[in-house]
């Protein structure tokens, strides 16, 4: 087990007042159901469970009442990674996998029900309800390399109708276009109901290193020349500050939690940073 | 210098591997980034279009840089003169202060900085102080720079208009360099730059001197003037002897008399003035003749005597001791006679007589009285200093003036000593001699003695001082200089600046 899955060991997604999961689970449901929790009375109907009648509440007025449950019900969490190729820079890629192997195993010991979705790098979607189901998230997770251009808008609109998903959250270094990005939270937020963006960032977004060159996007192929000198430099932090600043306000003007993942982070504190923002809490014990 | 010259051939050369590398620069290394969204947004694209002119531009600079290069070293100055002349003033006020050193030093620095901008150029040399040619026109700079490094201020001074103008009469005149702190060269006909030598400095000093003995005791009366002396101010002078200061006066505008005491075996004197940034005007010699030696004679019978003594101890007196029966010169400066001629008496501007009867020669008496007393002395130049207050006389002739003449000592028994008319001249007539009185164990003989040689004694002539500055040279006028060196579009210093001026530029061009 990875430092990251033992640090994770006791935590959960945290999901929406009500889980909207189709299957059992350990999150409670808007629906009456067969949960643990109490929830209200009804008048008994011929053909219910006799198991459920509130006898006391019988005794006391002489009515037979019957008990109803909140119902227990699953997560249906996505995961989104980008596998463009900025993404391919440095440990980007493989930080943001294996922090979505992570989410997943969590959302999986806690009976979530996962999706996995690799956007760019050839694709790749796996959906699990059940830890034993972690070996085929992992395929679908498994890219060494990132290629091409992702289509992240293209990717969340696929992934389901709107709040189709109680947990959504995208792995990204979103280095896209202004519109493009405003785009892609746009439909992250509409996606889920508690919708998040882990912000992965290398060495090389942060603190590039350049002479004079001609710099290739890797993406799109277009070309730059740069001198590398100091002043271009110091323009460059004070712009990429900037654009963090900016993406950072997209998010809380779309209800998107936004974690900062530089790819030298250590574990602990990505999970506290997650935890801090709403994406992780720790898990209650079982009933 | 011309194109041939290696390092400009060098640096043609340059141009070709520099067009070349050019030509074949490669484009910086391609380097995949992450993304250009940001990188975008500091870095300033240029348009292949563009960035080909920018290219271009750098290679033009380039170029530009190694041509100016070239062209500083190899290419003479256009107006650079096949010929040239120097004018090295070297008058006294050269030596006025110019910053460090003088002006003749500044003189030289720019004569040598103008030799080195002038390679090609043959340059004579003339100095002023006389005027002279001290070297014909050649391209051996060295000997120019010699010729003037061996030029000292003199106090001689000339005009070297006329020589110059002969020498710019050709048909095509040379360049004259104008080294002078006063000769301006106008109207000459040839191309004359004036460089800068210096500031305008204290114009104080001596213009005029001249000295004259005054009598045969060392008395000198100079005649100073000096220029520069404030409008309401005077200008200290000192007058001075092997260290000695003899006499000090106070300058005004116009000439200043000072009498001063100079010893007898002194044959100069200096006359002085607090230095300024000129000595050469502050300190004057004056050569003092002789002393002319007074001629006197006295007639005696005492030729050991207290008078004759006297007179041999006087440095300023050729004594001649008469006998009453030798025959006298024809003339003398002073005549002294104390006792009664036989044989005639000479000529003399001063006579005097002590103790002889004056009926001997031609005067009256009222007879001779003893023990008279001295009640009254008269000022007069002989008894000057003299003091005869408890004079004790034995016997003494009692003198009676005529109308006209004067009574110098007088008391109850009459007139003992006077000036009397006589043919000839006056006589100075004293009643006793020195056998007759205790006057010689007195200061007073010394004192009457002295003034009867000093009243011989006749002034010298005036003498002036040698190698006195005029005035205009006192003055140190400095003549203003011309703006800047004609000829000079583009020198080796010029050259290399424009040249790390386009570098610069290049690199600038080069960051964008």
């Amino acid at each position: 087990m990875s430092e990251l899955l033992r640090q994770a060991a006791g935590l959960r997604l945290v999901g929406p007042r009500s889980a909207a999961g189709t299957r059992r689970g350990e999150r409670r449901a808007a629906a009456r159901g067969h949960g643990g929790d109490f929830a209200d009375h009804r008048a008994y109907d011929p053909g219910d469970d006799l198991r459920h009648v509130d006898w006391n509440a019988y005794l006391r007025s002489g009515a037979l009442r019957v008990k109803q449950f909140h119902a227990d019900r699953n997560l249906r969490v996505v995961l989104l990674v980008d596998a463009s190729a900025s993404m391919g820079f440095g440990s980007k890629l493989q930080s943001a996998t294996a922090l979505a192997r992570a989410l997943a195993w969590v959302g999986l010991r806690h009976r979530d029900r996962v999706e996995v979705l690799r956007v760019g790098g050839g694709g790749g979607r796996a959906r699990a309800g059940a830890p034993v189901d972690l070996g085929a998230l992992d395929r679908a997770l498994s890219c060494d390399t990132a290629s091409g251009a992702a289509d992240l808008v293209a990717a969340l609109r696929a992934a389901g109708g709107p709040m189709r998903a109680d947990v959504a959250v995208l792995f990204s270094d979103l280095l896209v276009e202004d519109e493009v990005r405003d785009a892609t939270l746009r439909a992250l937020a509409a996606l889920a109901r508690r919708p998040a963006l882990v912000h992965v960032l290398g060495a090389d977004d942060l603190q590039p290193d350049w002479g004079a060159i001609q710099a290739r996007d890797a993406e799109t192929g277009e070309r730059l020349d740069l001198s590398g000198s100091r002043a271009e430099r110091a323009a460059y932090a004070r712009v990429l500050a900037e654009w963090r600043a900016e993406v950072h306000a997209g998010c809380r003007q779309r209800g998107v939690r936004c974690v900062d993942a530089p790819t030298d982070t250590e574990p602990r504190a990505l999970l506290a940073d997650l935890r801090r923002l709403g994406v992780l809490e720790p898990a209650r014990p079982a009933r | 210098m011309s194109l041939a010259h290696p390092i400009a051939l060098c640096l043609v050369a340059l141009a070709v591997p520099v067009v070349l590398a050019y030509l074949r620069r490669a484009p910086p290394p391609e380097r995949p980034v992450p993304s250009l969204l940001l990188l975008r947004r500091v870095a300033r694209t240029p348009r292949p279009r563009r960035r080909r002119l920018e290219h271009l531009l750098s290679l033009a600079l380039i170029l530009a840089a190694l041509a100016l290069g070239a062209a500083g070293l190899a290419l003479r100055p256009s107006g650079a003169p096949d010929v040239a002349w120097a004018l090295v003033d070297d008058s006294a006020s050269m030596s006025a202060t110019a910053g460090q050193g003088t002006r003749l030093d500044r003189a030289r620095a720019e004569l040598h900085a103008w030799l080195r901008a002038h390679p090609d150029t043959r340059v004579g040399l003339v100095a002023s102080a006389p005027v002279r040619v001290l070297l014909a026109p050649t391209l051996d700079h060295a000997a120019v720079r010699s010729g003037a490094a061996a030029l000292r201020p003199e106090r001689g001074a000339g005009d070297p208009d006329p020589l110059l103008r002969s020498l710019c009469a050709v048909d095509e005149p040379p360049q004259v360099l104008a080294l002078s702190d006063a000769w301006t060269g106008e109207g000459l006909g040839c191309a004359v730059w004036r460089p800068p030598l210096g500031e305008q400095v204290d114009g104080r000093g001596l213009v005029e001197v001249a000295a004259r003995r005054v009598d045969a005791l060392g008395l000198v009366e100079a005649r100073v003037r000096s220029t520069g002396v404030p409008s309401r101010g005077a200008v200290p002078a000192q007058v001075l002897q092997g260290g000695v200061v003899l006499a000090e006066a106070m300058l005004g505008a116009e000439p200043a008399l000072v009498r001063f005491q100079a010893p007898l075996d002194a044959s100069w004197v200096e006359v002085a003035l607090p230095p300024d940034a000129m000595p050469a005007d502050d300190r004057v010699r004056i050569e003092l003749p002789p002393a002319e030696a007074v001629r006197a004679a006295l007639l005696t019978d005492r030729p050991s005597g207290y008078l004759a003594t006297a007179l041999r101890a006087h440095g300023g007196v050729d004594l001649l001791v008469l006998a009453p029966d030798d025959a006298p010169p024809e003339a003398v400066d002073l005549l002294l006679v104390e006792a009664e001629p036989r044989a005639g008496l000479p000529r003399a501007r001063v006579r005097a007589a002590l103790g002889v009867d004056p009926r001997a020669l031609g005067m009256r008496t009222s007879g001779r009285r003893a023990e008279p007393a001295v009640a009254h002395v008269e000022p007069h130049p002989t008894l000057r200093g003299v003091d005869l207050q408890g004079l004790h006389v034995a016997r003494s002739w009692a003198l009676l003036p005529a109308p006209g003449d004067a009574a110098l000592v007088s008391g109850p028994a009459g007139v003992l000593a006077a000036e009397l008319s006589g043919d000839g001249g006056p006589w100075w007539v004293l009643g006793f001699g020195t056998e007759d009185s205790d006057l010689p164990l007195r200061v007073a003989f010394v004192e009457i003695v002295a003034n009867l040689v000093q009243a011989a004694a006749g002034s010298g002539a005036p003498v002036r001082a040698v190698g006195v500055l005029s005035e205009v040279e006192s003055r140190a006028a400095l003549v203003p200089a011309t703006p800047s060196a004609p000829g000079w579009p583009l020198g080796p210093a010029a050259a290399a600046l424009a040249v790390l001026l386009l570098v610069v530029l290049e690199w600038l061009v080069g960051r964008r």
